[in-house]
């Protein structure tokens, strides 16, 4: 009898979700902190950055919402479809969308067109783990440029406290231990010694070790998306245009942000 | 040589020489490495390259900068809030559609107009204690002031809601005649308690003799052993003037009570008054509404809460299954 007219139906913006309003609460992509007609300088332009968000993010987004209607993971949050769907083979679809959505949002958030410099307290932790902020770099890059393939090249920190490089291909997660498709889980040995002469395998004395971890082993920090869409626009496909690619993911990257992440709630 | 290999890239536990498949590959890669290992310049920092647990000592010295454990359950636990955020945003739960209810946070003082919650009694009838909620004489009666009702409610509501989540009982009182529907239709829309008709004295104060009769008894009780009658966790009166009783049994146990107050009422006998009128069936209907939707959402969020722990407690156990071996 009541009143159902006089009460205000929030409305929601997204022109997809309008259409299910009745039926299912809907997953829409995350605002950036920057707009994605000016980019983000020098590391992505404004035609790689509507590639990557624009049509990817949306894409993904909207793959997922299709994926969830009517499952159970319908009214789920984000983190919850991602962690919940990780187990199952059956959802692998499902889990695939969402874990490449979160690597791509984590990764754009961790952008700034004018970065904050890295603080003393962030490069000391680094140097604990590295040696020093340019090994890092340095390391970093290797990684990146040994992931052949599409992937993600994270740093994360392990349960020892120790900041170590982690490469996920595809749409690996450093989430779910059973999903972060390293490639490399099932060698048997790897020689650090032969980095001498391939310096870009992929794994190096900084990486995670290569053996399936227990849930919950790494909190990623940071990451830079190599999957070739990203850079394909501004650098090409060249050794040497992934390299300045990567040159470019150090002048953008937003380390406050990075130090927020390390250094929230230590002391666990 | 080997032993050169060894020291510089340390590997800790791996000798290299044990397993026979990579054989073949030392052999090659000690000739290869025979006088070329002072040519490569590959990078060794300053800190240990052994990443073994042992070293990570919290009395370990200050120069070899070696990183202490963290305990990442609760590092990841610190920053989830963070990584929520990522990916993508769930929409807001609507409005659901089968609750007509209105929601305190929508209601505006013009539904309450329409529904007549502002007209007080007489003023040669007024109680001096309701005053601060009176907003003035219109034809010899008093006219409540809306905005008061409105935050009064939205309080009732909020303790409504805090009780059911908590899982408390609730019980709705109002035996006037034209509003046993209201009482009854709101209490069962919402799995609560009510009284329609007369409220027998005692009913809570002498609750073994009027309610225990009713009361089923526990499923393992002796022959001859009483049932035990519980007590409302929160007590709705919608016309308190005819249920002081009521009221005052409540007040004597500590029961924490709401009441819809009008003018001729003192609105300090209740714990959370709602200066209303209590005469206009519409009115009282939508207050009673109000208060039922408040329940629902507590019950709700009770649901999810007992829901989530349930799953966090199988959880737990099943990661410590696996710390002790046990295959996923």
């Amino acid at each position: 009898m009541f009143r159902s007219a006089l009460r205000l139906h929030k409305s929601i913006a997204s022109p997809l979700a309008a259409s299910f309003r009745a039926k299912a609460r809907l997953h829409t992509v995350p605002s950036l902190p920057y707009t994605v007609e000016a980019g983000v300088t020098p590391l992505l332009s404004p035609a790689a950055l509507k590639i990557i968000y624009s049509d990817h993010q949306t894409g993904l987004i909207n793959r997922l919402n299709e994926l969830i209607a009517g499952s159970p993971y319908e009214d789920k949050l984000f983190y919850e479809v991602l962690m919940d769907s990780a187990s199952s083979l059956n959802e692998t679809q499902i889990f695939n969308n969402a874990s490449q959505a979160w690597n791509n949002d984590f990764f754009l958030r961790s952008l700034s067109s004018t970065p904050s410099a890295m603080s003393d307290a962030l490069a000391k932790r680094i140097a604990d783990s590295f040696g020093s902020v340019e090994v890092f770099k340095r390391e970093f890059k290797t990684n990146a440029l040994g992931l052949f393939g599409s992937g993600w090249t994270w740093l994360v920190e392990d349960k020892e406290g120790r900041l170590v490089l982690l490469n996920t291909y595809n749409a690996g997660s450093p989430h779910h231990r059973r999903r972060m498709q390293r490639n490399d889980e099932t060698a048997t040995d790897h020689d650090f010694a032969s980095q001498a002469q391939n310096p870009y395998s992929g794994v190096s004395k900084y990486s995670a070790p290569a053996k399936l971890m227990a849930n919950n082993s790494y909190v990623p920090i940071l990451c830079i998306s190599m999957w070739e869409h990203a850079y394909l626009t501004d650098y090409g496909v060249t050794l040497e245009g992934r390299k300045q690619y990567l040159e470019n993911f150090f002048k953008t990257v937003d380390w406050s942000l990075v130090e927020n992440r390390v250094f929230r709630a230590s002391g666990f | 040589m080997r032993a050169t290999q060894v020291s510089l890239y340390s590997t800790g536990d791996k000798p290299g020489s044990g397993s026979g498949s990579d054989a073949d590959d030392d052999d090659i890669l000690d000739a290869m490495m025979a006088g070329m290992d002072s040519d490569f310049s590959v990078a060794t920092p300053s800190t240990p390259a052994v990443p073994v647990p042992e070293n990570l000592s919290s009395e370990e010295s200050e120069s070899s900068h070696v990183p202490t454990p963290v305990d990442i359950e609760k590092r990841i636990k610190a920053l989830l809030p963070e990584y929520m955020s990522y990916g993508g945003q769930l929409a807001p739960k609507p409005r659901s559609a089968l609750s007509n209810n209105p929601s305190p946070n929508t209601l505006t003082i013009a539904q309450l107009l329409a529904a007549g919650l502002h007209l007080g009694h007489s003023t040669s009838l007024w109680n001096v204690a309701s005053m601060p909620f009176v907003y003035g004489v219109r034809e010899g009666i008093s006219i409540i002031n809306l905005e008061h009702t409105l935050t009064h409610l939205r309080r009732a509501c909020t303790v409504t809601k805090a009780v059911a989540r908590q899982g408390g009982i609730i019980l709705f009182i109002g035996t006037r005649d034209g509003m046993s529907h209201v009482t009854i239709n709101s209490a069962k829309s919402c799995n609560a308690y009510y009284v329609a008709s007369k409220w027998c004295p005692g009913t809570i104060t002498n609750a073994q003799e009027i309610v225990g009769p009713h009361t089923p008894r526990l499923p393992d009780a002796r022959a001859g052993d009483l049932a035990k009658p519980f007590r409302p966790d929160l007590v709705i009166v919608l016309n308190p003037i005819e249920n002081m009783i009521a009221i005052k049994e409540a007040t004597r146990f500590n029961i924490p009570t709401i009441a819809i107050t009008d003018t001729d009422v003192d609105p300090r006998i209740v714990s959370y008054p709602i200066p209303a009128n209590d005469d206009s069936v519409r009115g009282v209907e939508l207050v009673a509404k109000v208060l039922a939707e408040a329940v629902k959402e507590g019950n709700k969020l009770a649901l999810e809460t007992s829901e989530r722990l349930s799953k966090e407690r199988i959880e737990d156990r099943v990661d410590r299954m696996k710390a002790y071996g046990a295959r996923q």
